[in-house]
């Protein structure tokens, strides 16, 4: 967050992360997704004054949705489909910077983590992008992680 | 008092009042007429009892009156007993034709009401040589009593039924027919008998079953019985196939395999699953898969067969398979594609980088120390260059990320997500 604080120097932004479950992932990819989506947040509420992100969770019996929320210009919801494509860009890049490549990044990680990810939005009304992970009991830790912590 | 009596000089029989009356007036007259001679006093007297007479002959007709009325109320009786039964009554001639028959019978044997009066009682019976015992034994001691019958419906059903029976004798003793009193008795026989209760389970089986099930001989492979489904799978009728041979039909694709089924038959006594190929009549030729067991039908060695079509699930089980390996398929030739693609985009990108880097380096180069020799107009333009050269390096970037995305190998652990952000 720190880093892309630096990235926006001059723009307020308010953001709430809420507290969040642990998962089972990857950590450097995990972090590329974060990266990514917030990337974005921050990249589709240029335009307001009163810019907000949120990052939290949604939690139901056994499934955690992590969630990344903006105020920004948010998307169409039909183009919902396009979205995470390589190389699809709603907006014109010449508009909000970006080569198109960082939702599909965020789709790969995630269906390698055997996960799924989605988005809601409407029309300058913000935009939401939803994780969720398979669950914990499917998604072990593999030997080598484990060995290390003992 | 009577009037079949001698005493009026008349025959056995029937005979009116009032003509028995002017019949005997014109006898007395008759007689005034011969015996004109006889006294006043004798043909009074002789009078006097003809009126005693007259009277006792009125009695006696109201008598009869009586009678009549109380036989007519005694044949309602047994008419209205008769409808009513619950068992099965029936009268019959000497010879078997049916003369009457109540409703009971009609429902038990299920012909329409007025037909069973054009049947004869040989007709009834499941197996005639079993009516000439019955008829024996009725003749020999005029009536039997729950006589176990196996009667058959209209429509071919068997009944274990108790009869009970007489014979009809006319006024001088002559056999004249017979009536009978039919129970049926089927359930009740066969709850008391359990082997008549699985017989009936497997009759009822075999015509429910939608299922092949033959009964044939053992060697020869001759039918002895096929149910309903057999029939209707194989488009033959029962007289096609009954004493015929399953070779004769035509039915095994490979006659062989019957053998080895025999073999295998005696050897194991059950054959369970076996899938075989049969021709049907029309030359149609279905996947089965069949069961069969070594029973004895009587002296013969025979086998039950039960034979289910499978064609249908072969099918599908064949095309699923496909749809399975074309699936596997294209998931190795997917993810070859994908590996291809994220070498290609390493590779091209590393090689992108490095000219773009130059690229940028020079123009930076010649911003800094050729600036002087550098008009405004050429400064604009390499800041355009500068400014192009930055969104390449981060397309490229993003392809390689993109790339490494993929191709990264995992490491899954407890990721402490609050932290990350």
């Amino acid at each position: 967050m720190e880093e892309l604080r630096e990235l926006y120097v001059g723009r307020t932004v308010e953001v709430i992360i809420q507290p969040l479950p642990p998962a089972y992932a990857d950590y450097s990819l995990i972090h590329q997704v974060l990266v990514n989506l917030l990337l974005n947040a921050f990249k589709f509420t240029r335009q307001r004054e009163d810019a907000a992100i949120e990052v939290a969770c949604l939690e139901d019996k056994n499934e955690v949705t992590y969630y990344v929320r903006d105020n920004g210009v948010g998307f169409d919801a039909k183009y919902q489909e396009g979205l995470f494509g390589a190389f699809q860009q709603l907006h014109r890049s010449r508009q909000f910077g970006g080569t198109g490549v960082g939702l599909s990044i965020v789709k790969r990680i995630i269906e390698r983590h055997s996960g799924r990810v989605w988005a809601e939005g409407k029309v300058d009304e913000g935009a939401a992008f939803f994780l969720r992970f398979q669950e914990e009991k499917v998604m072990k830790p593999t030997k080598e992680v484990s060995s290390l912590d003992n | 008092m009577t009037l079949e009596g001698k005493d009026y000089g008349m025959k056995k029989g029937r005979i009116s009042f009032p003509f028995l009356y002017l019949h005997l007036l014109s006898f007395v007259r008759l007689q005034v007429m011969k015996d004109s001679n006889r006294t006043k006093a004798e043909i009074i007297s002789e009078l006097k009892k003809l009126r005693l007479r007259t009277a006792d002959l009125e009695a006696e007709q109201k008598e009869r009156e009586l009678m009549h009325e109380a036989v007519r109320e005694r044949e309602e009786r047994l008419f209205a007993f008769f409808e009513h039964l619950g068992d099965a009554v029936y009268f019959s001639t000497r010879d078997g034709a049916i003369v009457e028959v109540n409703p009971s019978a009609v429902k038990l044997f299920g012909y329409a009401g007025r037909w069973m009066t054009h049947l004869n009682v040989k007709d009834l019976y499941d197996d005639s040589a079993e009516m000439e015992t019955v008829q024996n034994a009725i003749d020999q001691n005029g009536s039997v009593r729950d006589y176990r019958v196996t009667f058959r419906k209209k429509d071919g059903t068997k009944m274990q039924c108790l009869l009970t029976s007489t014979v009809l004798r006319d006024s001088i003793g002559n056999v004249t027919g017979y009536q009978g009193i039919i129970r049926d008795d089927t359930e009740l026989k066969i709850a008391e008998d359990p082997l008549k209760l699985s017989e009936e389970k497997f009759f009822r089986v075999f015509r429910s079953s939608p299922d092949w099930i033959a009964i044939s001989s053992l060697f020869e492979g001759r039918f002895i019985d096929v149910n309903d489904a057999f029939l209707k799978h194989t488009g033959y009728s029962r007289t096609e196939v009954i004493g015929r041979t399953s070779f004769e039909l035509g039915l095994w694709v490979d006659p062989k395999e019957r053998e080895k089924m025999v073999e295998l038959l005696l050897e194991q006594g059950e054959i369970r699953d076996h899938e075989t190929k049969f021709r049907m009549k029309s030359g149609e030729i279905l996947t089965m898969q069949r069961s069969s067991e070594l029973i004895d039908y009587g002296s013969e060695k025979c086998m039950l067969t039960i034979t289910r079509d499978i064609t249908e699930r072969k099918k599908s089980e064949e095309r699923i398979q496909n749809l399975n390996a074309e699936l596997q398929q294209r998931i190795s030739e997917l993810t070859e594609a994908n590996r291809d693609l994220d070498a290609f985009t390493a590779t091209v990108s590393h090689d992108l980088k490095m000219p773009l880097t130059v690229i940028g380096g020079f123009a930076r180069v010649l911003m800094k120390a050729h600036s002087n020799n550098i008009d405004a107009a050429g400064k604009e333009l390499l800041n355009e260059i500068q400014t192009y050269v930055g969104r390449m390096e981060k397309l490229i970037e993003d392809l390689l990320a993109f790339s490494r995305s993929g191709r990264q190998k995992m490491n899954i652990s407890r990721v402490d997500m609050g932290d990350l952000v």
